[in-house]
């Protein structure tokens, strides 16, 4: 499945962020996946713990967000939240005619730990 | 000292970026690339030697064969006398845009119209992956179900064109064409749609017709974009 590539790619890119921070570990990660993605929450999970081993983030805790489906309604546009493929417009009942979001796939935040002599080089 | 640190990255930036690289080859040789994206047994690869045959007049046609395992499908592609490369994703569930820039080595992509890419059989994964291509057709068959559009969304959403597969079994099946099409709509409103039958060439010309123009349009000014508006020209 999609989730291993996923957590590979996602370890990747966290890595590089936190090396950039000057982190010597990553204590979490949080991502921004979309509907679409059709990602399993317990398999990412897996996939991240097994992607991570023997890096920055093999102790990080994975944060998933959702991000949801929008839907613009055939009958007076408005933009609605989807909770359901067969939504319909809250205002006019109509459904949607063009889907909007849900295809995210985005690293949003880490949190690091950096050694305390980085943060006051002239103390060091 | 523990810091928090905003971010806002693409996950498969990295795949984007070989994406980006590819796409930029083609567009400076003039070559439309197409994706053909669709579950196992879909009808990938009878479609396109269903088309291909009436592209090889007009055209200069290479394609790229993803498969897990097995050169069965290049070898159905090369008896037609098309250049083909296989690409072996030794189990891999999908191809990446590093795939094919290796493949590439394997075409004349300098005397190349159109490349098109048959993408491993699985109607989840490889729509995730970019991989430098100009269009994506999504392939469908009538026997996976018409409840598929919202089980594959993705599969669609990117896509310029649909082609329904099989089209010919639906006198033994239960199933709402208008259903399907409806949804295939909504998640994307601008593709092409092509209801197809390989064994009679049903709904082929069309399609043959739709990756004509493309691969014409491409070649002339060099930078076609990746955007839905491109196809329904
Ligand atoms: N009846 C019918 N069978 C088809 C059609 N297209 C493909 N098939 C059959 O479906 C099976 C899988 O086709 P194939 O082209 O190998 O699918 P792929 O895995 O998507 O490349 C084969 O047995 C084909 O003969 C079609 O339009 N009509
Ligand atoms: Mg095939
Ligand atoms: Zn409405």
């Amino acid at each position: 499945m999609h989730e291993l590539s996923l957590a590979r790619h996602l370890v990747e890119i966290a890595g590089d962020e936190a090396r950039r921070a000057g982190a010597a570990r990553v204590r979490r990660v949080r991502c921004r996946i979309g509907l679409l993605r059709q990602v399993d929450d317990l398999l990412m999970r897996e996939a991240f713990g097994l992607a991570a081993r023997r890096t920055l983030c093999e102790t990080a805790e994975l944060e998933i967000e959702h991000a949801p489906l929008r839907g613009r309604c055939g009958g007076c546009g408005r933009v609605f939240a989807m909770v359901d493929w067969h939504a319909t417009c809250p205002v006019c009942h109509t459904e949607a005619e063009r889907l909007l979001g849900g295809d995210e796939l985005d690293l949003v935040q880490l949190e690091v730990e950096t050694p305390d002599d980085q943060d006051h080089p002239d103390c060091a | 000292m523990i810091r928090t640190i905003p971010i806002v990255r693409k996950l498969l930036a990295r795949n984007e970026h070989a994406a980006s690289e590819n796409r930029a080859r083609f567009g400076a040789l003039g070559v439309t690339c197409v994706n053909v994206l669709g579950g196992a047994g879909c009808g990938k690869t009878a479609l396109l030697e269903a088309v291909l045959p009436r592209l090889t007049a007009e055209r200069r046609v290479a394609v790229l064969e993803g498969d897990l395992a097995t050169t069965r499908d290049a070898e159905r592609i090369a008896a037609l006398g098309v250049p083909t490369a296989q690409l072996l994703t030794d189990g891999g569930c999908h191809l990446t845009a590093t795939h094919v820039q290796h493949a590439l080595e394997r075409v004349p992509l300098d005397a190349l119209d159109l490349l098109i890419i048959e993408n491993v059989g699985n109607p989840i994964c490889p729509a995730n992956f970019d991989l430098g291509e100009h269009a994506r057709l999504a392939v469908l068959s009538v026997a996976e179900g018409e409840d598929k559009p919202v089980k594959y969304p993705l599969l669609f959403k990117d896509a310029q064109a649909v082609a329904i597969s099989k089209c010919d079994l639906l006198p033994h099946l239960r199933y709402d064409l208008r259903r399907t099409l409806a949804d295939i709509r909504r998640l994307c409103p601008d593709a092409a749609i092509f209801t197809t039958a390989a064994p009679s060439g049903a709904g082929v010309e069309p399609l043959a017709e739709w990756l004509r123009r493309l691969s014409a349009a491409a070649s002339a000014p060099h930078n076609i974009s990746r955007s839905p508006a491109t196809a329904s020209r």
